[in-house]
């Protein structure tokens, strides 16, 4: 089987030199990386100072891990990773609460909740996802803002992809709900 | 993907807007401590060349050394071994061999003819013995011919003294023959 090529990163001298374990070339790294990884973990734990350790945390990891980084993805979509796993280790995973929809109703919701209505100022959204439950919250920054499909997140919550879109539709019908209620006031 | 997600993701960007805490970058670069740099590498490349160049050195020395006393031991050992152990060796059979002729000549050999015979068997192994020297003059080192004098002055010993037995008997039975010759019926 012919081997997969490696991903084209942009910065890839940068990354050959932290492979090498080049200092500068590692901080380098985390200039370019830092706010969106930073911004990914504040989304699961919410706590802007735990979410900056996290991201730190995570960069330090990842180049002592460098060698295990294959070039099968992007470096931002590993780091990303990384830094998602060790987020959903500090609130403790285990204690979250995710409820399996029934497939029917998470369709009937999935077609209703396309309103004109629905605020669309980014910064509002934004505001409103932090009010969500954590499960909710969760599943929809993942697989609305991170880019993971359900079965992704599945397996990243140890959870079924079914239950991840249930959750997901659940969690956007919420997030709607929390829009209009702000709009109203 | 209804409206709102496609909203959602078309400003992607606008939602990764947080900003860890302010010193940030120098925390992070403080938590990049050098790797610790291995003693090995600390030496300087100069000094690395001059140390193997030293090793190399001193190497040939001890290697020629070794070479010139084994070469030295090599061909010591005809004037060592031939009049130390062989030398004491010949000497030791020769002065055995002397005794048993002497032995012979003190047993009474009644046939004059049956001692010739004896004789010349003993000459015609001390011929074969020149050989034997001549070898080990032309080839001093060969210890093949060290082994097989040696051998030829056991066997030698071993048929003198086999003759010495068999006179013996022959002269025990002419006396007895001689008494009862001698008793007077």
């Amino acid at each position: 089987m012919a081997k997969e090529p490696a991903y084209p990163n942009i910065h890839q001298d940068l990354i050959d030199r932290c492979r090498k374990g080049d200092r500068e070339a590692q901080f380098r790294i985390y200039g370019l990386y830092y706010k969106a990884l930073y911004n990914t973990s504040l989304r699961i734990v919410k706590d802007p100072g735990e979410a900056e350790d996290i991201m730190q945390e995570s960069f330090l990891s990842a180049f002592e891990k460098i060698g295990s980084y294959s070039g099968t993805v992007s470096f931002g979509a590993w780091l990303r990773k990384i830094v998602v796993n060790r987020s959903l280790d500090s609130i403790k995973k285990q204690k979250l609460s995710f409820e399996t929809l029934d497939e029917r109703v998470a369709g009937d919701l999935s077609e209703n909740d396309v309103q004109d209505d629905v605020p669309v100022d980014i910064e509002r959204i934004r505001d409103a996802i932090m009010k969500l439950p954590d499960g909710f919250r969760i599943v929809l920054s993942l697989y609305l803002l991170e880019g993971y499909d359900h079965e992704e997140i599945g397996q990243i919550l140890n959870i079924s992809g079914s239950t991840s879109r249930s959750q997901y539709t659940r969690a956007r019908q919420k997030l709607i709900g929390i829009l209009r209620s702000s709009s109203d006031e | 993907m209804n409206k709102f997600e496609k909203h959602i993701r078309t400003n992607r960007d606008q939602f990764d807007s947080f900003e860890p805490s302010e010193g940030h970058m120098a925390r992070f670069r403080k938590k990049l401590i050098p790797a610790p740099v291995s003693f090995y590498a600390r030496i300087p490349y100069g000094l690395k060349v001059a140390a193997v160049l030293l090793l190399v050195a001193v190497s040939s020395v001890l290697i020629y050394e070794q070479a010139q006393l084994y070469y030295t031991s090599r061909q010591k050992p005809v004037q060592v071994i031939v009049p130390g152990e062989f030398g004491e060796a010949r000497i030791y059979y020769t002065s055995l061999i002397n005794e048993k002729y002497s032995e012979i000549d003190r047993l009474n050999i009644a046939d004059p003819g049956q001692k010739e015979i004896l004789l010349k068997e003993m000459e015609e192994m001390d011929r074969l013995f020149h050989f034997l020297q001549k070898d080990l003059q032309a080839n001093p080192t060969d210890e093949r011919i060290l082994s097989a004098m040696i051998t030829h002055y056991q066997m030698k010993l071993e048929i003198m003294g086999h003759i010495i037995q068999q006179l013996e008997k022959v002269n025990q039975i002419n006396s007895t023959y001689e008494s009862h010759e001698s008793t007077e019926i």
